[in-house]
């Protein structure tokens, strides 16, 4: 079997927001720091775990106990996490003591042996502050206005991305963005409908969609979307009837979930 | 190879892999740390049979799909905006929130894969991993990957299309005429 060639190697096979998001999506980072709180976190269960529930209280003595229990650990990092408590873990502010203290190896496990905390990558990191949810409009007027792919934010008419060539190839795959661009605005409009409260209208416009584009691509959130209308609009052994036919269509789709909470209604 | 090796080469891997196979943001370290716990325990039965990446994937589908189990028993809630990434990059603030747009949009895109295309789609796509590889982390057969990643690139493709039009019908809405 051949392997397929991976769509960043592909000229043509993305559109220029297909392509970024692709590319921001592989260089994506852990936030700076995670590597070694977590790797303080791991030091400290496996000392704790290593330490055993029959052996004294756990307290600041957890050298002495890991110790005079003979367990494998060359206590680096790991003496320094545990002694902190039970999984209260703070960032730490400076290089663990890597002193330290090797005793016999009798567990079961590898040695854990934090020679030393493993190293950060310098790299630009995700942080823990959310600020998507409450993005400016200004940014997200900007974003939308940077994105290539989204040319119908601004003309509310689906134009595709430039193509790179009029190759037969490209011309091809340029209708299908332009049908597909036309089926989301589509579907788009049919959701405002519906969260606005006019359900039956919604419900026409998924409808006339379903005529439009019987072989859309959006089929999955046209037929939730479709449940969820004729929920709204009092027909609930229709909507179950169709929520039955969507699971058994798409059971692993991310909307299966609510398919099922109708049947279950 | 030792624990700390694996950790040191590997751990940016993990934490990648649990945040694509949906592990919410405020999970991912612990998360993350039950995964390198069990690599700890199992280091020793690594007969390196396979790739140590396609080990640990394995061993983060597991943890990812035990938290999913987690959440569903708890009934948790979603975030409907998915996944709050923020990268800290300095001073260029308008590139930092290009990119911060295209990681929040990308994972949007994501959460509404299904789960296994999802999989099959970050290792092949984003890690470069071989469609043999990928059928021995998942499990299945190499001709089940490859239908995977089609099914998964269509989705990849409705999905932009999808929320970039969602976004854009928003903006609409609010736009004064």
């Amino acid at each position: 079997m051949r392997e397929p060639r991976r769509l960043l190697e592909s000229a043509s096979e993305l559109n220029v927001l297909e392509r970024r998001l692709l590319r921001s999506a592989s260089k994506i980072a852990p936030p700076a720091g995670a590597k070694r709180v977590i790797w303080l976190g791991i030091a400290g269960k496996v000392s704790v775990a290593a330490a055993g529930a029959g052996t004294a209280t756990y307290s600041g003595l957890l050298l002495t106990v890991v110790k005079s229990a003979g367990v494998g650990v060359l206590l680096g990092a790991a003496s320094i996490a545990g002694v902190q408590g039970l999984g209260a873990l703070q960032a730490p502010a400076a290089k663990p003591n890597q002193a330290n203290v090797r005793v016999a190896a009798t567990a079961p496990a590898p040695p854990f042996t934090p020679a030393k905390v493993p190293s950060e990558r310098v790299e630009p990191a995700l942080a823990s502050a959310p600020e998507h949810a409450t993005t400016s409009k200004r940014t997200e007027r900007a974003a939308l206005a940077s994105n290539a792919g989204s040319s119908f934010a601004r003309t509310n008419a689906a134009l595709p991305a430039a193509p790179a060539s009029n190759s037969p190839s490209n011309e091809n795959a340029e209708a299908a963005s332009a049908s597909l661009q036309r089926e989301a605005l589509a579907l788009a409009s049919a959701r405002a409908r519906l969260r606005a409260g006019d359900a039956a209208a919604s419900l026409t416009q998924l409808n006339a969609l379903e005529r439009d584009f019987p072989r859309g691509l959006l089929v999955q959130e046209r037929d939730a979307l479709t449940i969820e209308a004729l929920r709204a609009t009092g027909q609930l052994p229709l909507a179950r009837t169709r929520a039955a036919a969507f699971l058994a269509r798409f059971p692993g789709s991310p909307h299966a979930e609510s398919a099922r909470r109708v049947l279950a209604e | 190879m030792t624990f700390e090796q694996v950790y040191e080469q590997n751990f940016e891997f993990v934490w990648r892999s649990l945040l694509r196979l949906g592990v919410p943001q405020h999970d991912l370290d612990d998360v993350t740390q039950e995964v390198f716990l069990v690599v700890h325990r199992r280091l020793q039965d690594f007969a390196a049979r396979s790739k140590v990446t396609t080990w640990l994937f394995t061993i983060c589908l597991r943890a990812a799909k035990d938290r999913r189990r987690r959440a569903h028993t708890r009934r948790e809630i979603p975030d409907s905006d998915g996944l709050e990434l923020v990268r800290d990059e300095g001073l260029d603030v308008q590139a930092s929130l290009e990119r911060r747009d295209d990681e929040w949009l990308f994972h949007q895109v994501l959460a509404r894969m299904d789960w296994d295309q999802r999989a099959v789609f970050c290792l092949f796509e984003l890690e470069g991993m071989n469609g043999q590889d990928i059928a021995e982390a998942l499990e299945v057969p190499l001709g089940t990957v490859y239908s995977r990643l089609r099914l998964a690139r269509v989705a990849f493709r409705r999905g932009v299309v999808l929320i970039t039009a969602q976004r854009a019908s928003a903006y609409l809405r609010e736009e004064p005429a």
